[in-house]
């Protein structure tokens, strides 16, 4: 176990490490790009120190918290912000040199008090184990039904802090929504719908459509690329197959505008196809579609992980497999045994991808936005009021809370049923620890298969190398 | 409503893992609650620092900026590889070997167990 964590840290700086290294160098380049000051280079030179220590502290501190070290990895994890006011208190009014220092500071301070505990408790952890664990599993919380369990009478503690949290939900998201939706609804302080029957009128049919079409795009594309890359990842081993397998989950947990981001720098107007279209002089257009529906046409190549297809091939049972070779299925085995068996996990997978990127391209297209990307409308949202002052009137513009209220429901369903079909006992769940033990067996491959997926994720990811100078044609 | 759906998930699988979530809330795990509200702060707390001085300024309504937005957010950005791994793969390797040896403790095995190294 203790080499395992080792072994977790190591992973972790190694990716890490080079990641902050490169964000140091690629500063002043971040900083023209997205036209930062000089004061704000220096903050982020201090954060990007500070984030490389908080990776650490997060780690140590989850560790401390898995060996039910929970005061431990409070101070750890919560030493962080603990200490964290103080010296961002005396940021503002101990001059702008200091901006910043605060959190690389917290985090180290936080860091090392959690590997100070780590150390302690792996040092201990036999006398933990056997001194201070519970010897058998509590069963009196598996047993009650779920609808007792909610409708438990709860303790005036209880009552108190769900009180409470209840009221930050209302006053950081809900009344900042209404405030933001009440302005689409009122003209000069008078109810009005007008707003919203334009917008349904006009905008709603083409957004639904092309909405559809970016969902059903991004899941024919999505699992073309994503189900060969996830059998090789699985079936197959190669120099690399961590790094791909990481590059494949990284989408899953970046933010939507990250991903836009990387692929305007692909498909925009000056992005590479359109700079590789000009000089090979395929095309002469001004921008590149080649799908119908406008802003529809990029976020199919926005779902290219393979994740849930990895997992959904690692859980399957190897003696299936073995099963259907001794049945000499040959070629069809992937057709008519694999993906039949992966299935429930895939169709879960699609569901998710589908509603995730028509989504993300709901409030752009309804809103009439066909060249409005994700960072855009980031950008946008940061701005308002200081250069876009017609910004915060787009953003209260009725479509786009209301489409996203009208797909956020249907988001969770698909999961939930597929999950619900799939049942407890399908041989095609999740990669849990006992899918784990069984999964595709994996062979080592040949030269040509193993460059398979660094060519696929090449294609994919390295084309935002280009320069992104529309030139003059 | 989110919580609703996770219990109302979790409450359909009856593995021994399953989790109360209204014991989550109980007062048997302050150390918990600290510990996440302390680091949910610590996101917060010095962007919020910045908007009510100086440096911040009011767009409208509870709506704040400051110059410390944008760099620290591409810092909070950086990290998102590093805890794709340490979520995804870190974790659940760990976990492995975590529920290994304390299965070793929970079916009342020999000491000696605990030190031997486990299986692939």
């Amino acid at each position: 176990m203790t080499a395992c964590l080792r072994e977790g840290l190591r992973r972790t700086l190694v990716v890490q490490g080079p990641l902050t290294c490169c964000s140091w160098c690629w500063r002043p380049w971040i900083a023209a790009e997205l036209g930062l000051d000089g004061l704000q280079l220096g903050i982020m030179r201090c954060g990007l120190v500070g984030a490389l220590l908080h990776v650490l502290c997060l780690f140590g501190g989850i560790v401390l918290l898995y060996f039910d070290r929970r005061r431990g990895g409070r101070r750890g994890r919560g030493g962080l912000p603990g200490r964290q006011p103080g010296p961002h208190r005396d940021h503002p009014a101990g001059g702008p040199r200091s901006y910043g220092l605060g959190y690389p500071l917290a985090a180290l301070l936080g860091c090392a008090w959690a590997y100070h505990r780590l150390e302690q408790t792996l040092d201990d952890l036999e006398y933990l184990t056997f001194g201070a664990q519970p010897m058998a599993p509590e069963t009196s919380a598996v047993e009650s039904s779920s609808a007792s369990r909610l409708m438990a009478p709860r303790s005036a503690g209880e009552a108190t802090l769900v009180a409470a949290l209840l009221g930050l939900l209302a006053a950081a998201i809900v009344y900042p929504l209404l405030q933001v939706l009440s302005v689409a609804f009122l003209d000069g302080g008078v109810p009005t719908l007008r707003p919203l029957a334009a917008f349904l009128g006009r905008r709603l049919p083409r957004g639904v459509r092309e909405h559809a079409v970016a969902g059903v795009l991004a899941v024919v594309i999505g699992s073309v690329i994503a189900v060969p890359l996830a059998l090789l990842t699985v079936r197959y081993r190669f120099p690399g197959r961590t790094l791909v397998t990481v590059l494949g989950v990284l989408p899953l947990v970046d933010p939507p505008f990250v991903g836009a981001v990387a692929f305007q720098q692909i498909l925009g107007q000056s992005g590479a196809v359109n700079l590789l279209c000009r000089r090979t002089r395929v095309s002469r257009s001004s921008s590149w579609r080649a799908f119908p529906g406008g802003a529809g046409a990029e976020p199919p190549l926005l779902s290219l992980h393979p994740a849930q297809y990895r997992g959904a091939l690692a859980g399957l049972d190897r003696s299936l497999e073995e099963a259907a070779r001794t049945w000499q299925l040959g070629a069809p085995l992937f057709r008519r045994v694999l993906l039949p068996l992966a299935l429930p996990a895939t169709r879960r997978e699609r569901c998710s991808r589908s509603s995730r990127e028509s989504t993300t391209w709901a409030r752009p297209s309804c809103s009439n936005y066909t060249k409005l990307l994700a960072p855009q409308a980031y950008v946008r949202v940061t701005t308002i009021g200081l250069t876009d002052v017609d910004g915060l009137r787009d953003l209260r513009h009725p479509g786009g809370p209301l489409v996203g209220a009208l797909r956020s429901p249907r988001r969770s369903w698909p999961a939930a049923s597929s999950r619900r079909s799939a049942g407890a006992g399908s041989a095609a769940g999740d990669a849990g620890p006992a899918g784990r033990a069984g999964g595709v067996g994996a062979r080592r491959a040949a030269v040509g298969a193993g460059l398979l997926p660094h060519s696929a994720f090449c294609c994919c990811r390295l084309p935002r190398l280009e320069p992104h100078a529309l030139p003059s044609v | 409503m989110l919580c609703a759906r996770v219990e109302r998930e979790l409450a359909a699988v009856r593995v021994p893992e399953t989790v109360d979530l209204t014991g989550a809330f109980s007062s048997a795990n302050p150390d918990l609650i600290a510990a996440g509200l302390l680091y949910n702060a610590a996101i917060a707390v010095d962007r919020i620092a910045f908007w009510v001085a100086p440096p911040g300024r009011s767009i409208a309504g509870w709506f704040h900026a400051s110059l410390y937005d944008t760099p620290i957010f591409l810092c909070y950005l950086s990290v998102v590889p590093s805890l794709a791994i340490f979520l995804v793969s870190v974790e659940t390797d760990f976990y492995d070997r975590y529920r290994e040896y304390y299965g070793v403790a929970t079916s009342m095995a020999p000491c000696g167990r605990c030190s031997r190294p486990s299986g692939p």
